[in-house]
């Protein structure tokens, strides 16, 4: 299994500056971070490389018109017992 | 939570920023537009689906965030439904955070949200766990994201809703 998260410390060695620049990093939004209490915080491995790689550009927004109206509980998971007793409006 | 139609394409680009910033691959073009689809009555809706990159090829553990926003008076639209999942194949277990059927849940269980927990997955010990709303879609990436490289959840632990 891949590395899931990284600790500043492992961030701040990988980047070879200190762990205070890694959390002013996590302050200013620059490096997205998971916060676990308040003062531990925990840097996504996908999150760290994406911002190694660089920027992302912004993306368009295009609206277009839909035919149907979408049900969000339709696919519910649930225990079929449960979903025949939930009547939805 | 309510946006003016230019405010609401900044905050759905906005969101997707963040998600790529999280290293979560989207399901869309690269630098293709984002889109958003207008239901009849004129609701708003978009669904977003991202990969995490777990080193599998396919990637494992997806994440989907899905949102409503009804018109309201003015141009301006209130976000109505949410459906923002995490599904880790990889550890097998789905956590979701779902606003839909308002009106059911309220008669039924006096609550407008709610979440699901499964683990392994299709084994839930609760068709619907208790919640708390879910500040907006920046916060849902977030929750995805913390859910994703926390440890598997223990879904008994969690508290199910009851009939009222």
């Amino acid at each position: 299994m891949e590395k899931r998260y990284l600790t500043p410390t492992e961030v701040a060695a990988e980047l070879r500056v200190s762990t205070d620049t890694v959390l002013r990093l996590i302050d200013r939004g620059d490096l997205p971070a998971i916060r676990v209490s308040e003062r531990i915080y925990r840097i996504p491995a996908p999150a760290f490389a994406r911002y190694e790689r660089g920027t992302v550009s912004r993306r368009r927004v295009v609206r277009r018109q839909a035919s149907d109206i979408q049900d969000y509980g339709a696919g519910e998971d649930v225990p079929a017992m449960a979903k025949a007793d939930l009547v939805r409006t | 939570m309510q946006l003016g139609s230019k405010e609401h394409a900044d905050y759905v680009v906005d969101m997707v920023e963040l998600a790529e910033r999280y290293g979560i691959v989207l399901d869309l073009p690269t630098d293709g537009p984002i889109e958003i689809e207008i239901e009849p009555d004129g609701t708003l809706r978009f669904g977003i689906v991202g990969y995490l990159p777990d080193g599998r090829q396919p990637p494992l553990a997806v994440i989907e965030i899905s949102e409503k926003w009804r018109p309201q008076t003015g141009d301006r639209y209130e976000r109505s439904a949410y459906r923002y999942e995490l599904l880790d194949r990889e550890r097998g277990f789905r956590r979701a955070f779902h606003w839909h059927d308002e009106r059911e849940f309220v008669r039924r269980f006096g609550v407008v949200v709610h979440e699901h927990c499964e683990s392994p997955i299709g084994e839930a010990p609760c068709p619907h766990h208790f919640g708390s709303p879910v500040r907006d879609g920046f916060r849902a990436v977030e929750l995805l994201m913390a859910a994703w490289v926390a440890d598997p959840p223990d879904c008994t632990a969690l508290p199910c809703l009851e009939p009222i």
